[in-house]
């Protein structure tokens, strides 16, 4: 499975990517959302990864423009707050929504649930 | 309680409410970049140690290095954090300006995603008498409104020096200036602070007095 990362923390993202390939996903990562476009539109992905709040292009706008690119692109919302209305959201737009600090086997779990749909 | 103390006393919530917001918000972001880098660092020992991979000393040194960094930004987050929770503690006293610019600007890092905040702090900056607290409040909402208006360079410049009677805070580098300034709420704050606040091209200055206006009702 090919999964687009994208967070503006650097450090974050590329540690995610990297503990990511070592169970076998085929993960690509980027700081920022207008980069994200161009790797789309490069290479398909089954799944993107999204911190919802980032500087310029944030998650929720990158979302729509990556499903009008790729129709039947999945995506998973990342976010620092866990407010209530970050949930709502996040749960109307992305198939999970999970707040950092992550767990890797529940973002595995995740992104297995949301590829299986 | 007059009307200005009572908008004054639900800005003040507000204002507490938003900073605790980015704070938690930047803390998650230092913990979530600990938790993956230190996860990353043992698995990757473990891969070593299996013989699954080759031994890469500097890629380890690199990320235990990361972590360091990360706890000196959480650090250096909390250390402000306790300054700006501080700051209601006597409602008015002296203050330096230079000091009360630099925790906000720490404390804003959230609000300011995006763009580059250059500080040109003194030491010692000039010292006022004040309510702390409402003059974070007012920087709060001159610094989101800097920085939602900065040029194509996304760069703010924010400098403190002593003025005639007082000091200034300079915000410059804003070009895209969609929305008027100050706001009902920040012209509420400057008037009883007794802070002059002009806009020219590019530039909000916040000049604020020696000493506040004896006359207003803070709570």
């Amino acid at each position: 499975m090919k999964v687009l990362l994208v967070d503006d923390e650097k450090e974050f993202v590329s540690a995610l990517a990297e503990r990511l390939s070592f169970r076998g996903v085929d993960a690509h990562w980027t700081v920022s959302g207008e980069e994200a476009l161009k790797m789309a539109k490069d290479g398909r992905y089954d799944l993107a990864v999204l911190d919802v709040k980032m500087p310029g292009l944030g998650g929720i706008e990158l979302r729509k423009r990556l499903h009008e690119m790729h129709p039947g692109m999945r995506f998973i919302f990342l976010t620092g707050h866990g407010s209530q209305e970050d949930f709502k959201v996040g749960s109307g737009e992305a198939s999970f929504y999970l707040a950092k600090p992550l767990k890797i086997e529940d973002l595995m779990e995740k992104i297995r649930e949301t590829l299986n749909r | 309680m007059t009307e200005t103390a009572k908008k004054l006393a639900a800005e003040g919530l507000a204002f507490f409410g938003r900073m605790n917001a980015a704070i938690s918000h930047d803390m998650k972001n230092v913990l979530a970049i600990i938790n993956e880098t230190a996860s990353l660092l043992d698995e990757l020992m473990e891969l070593q140690q299996a013989g699954q991979m080759e031994p890469n000393p500097d890629k380890l040194r690199t990320l235990s290095r990361r972590i360091v960094q990360q706890v000196e930004r959480g650090q250096n987050v909390i250390t402000n954090m306790n300054a700006f929770a501080h700051s209601i503690d006597v409602p008015v006293r002296e203050i330096d300006l230079a000091r009360i610019m630099n925790v906000m600007a720490v404390l804003s890092r959230h609000f300011a995603t995006g763009k580059t905040l250059d500080l040109d702090l003194p030491d010692e900056g000039p010292r006022v008498t004040t309510h702390p607290f409402f003059l974070n409040d007012l920087i709060h909402h001159t610094l989101n409104f800097a920085v939602a208006s900065a040029g194509p360079e996304k760069r703010i410049g924010i400098a403190v020096k002593a003025g005639d009677e007082g000091g200034e805070i300079m915000f410059s580098g804003l070009a895209k200036i969609e929305r008027t300034f100050p706001s009902e709420i920040a012209a509420t704050l400057a008037q009883v602070l007794g802070v002059r606040i002009s806009v020219d091209a590019g530039l909000i200055r916040l000049a604020v007095p020696a000493n506040i206006p004896a006359a207003v009702e803070l709570g």
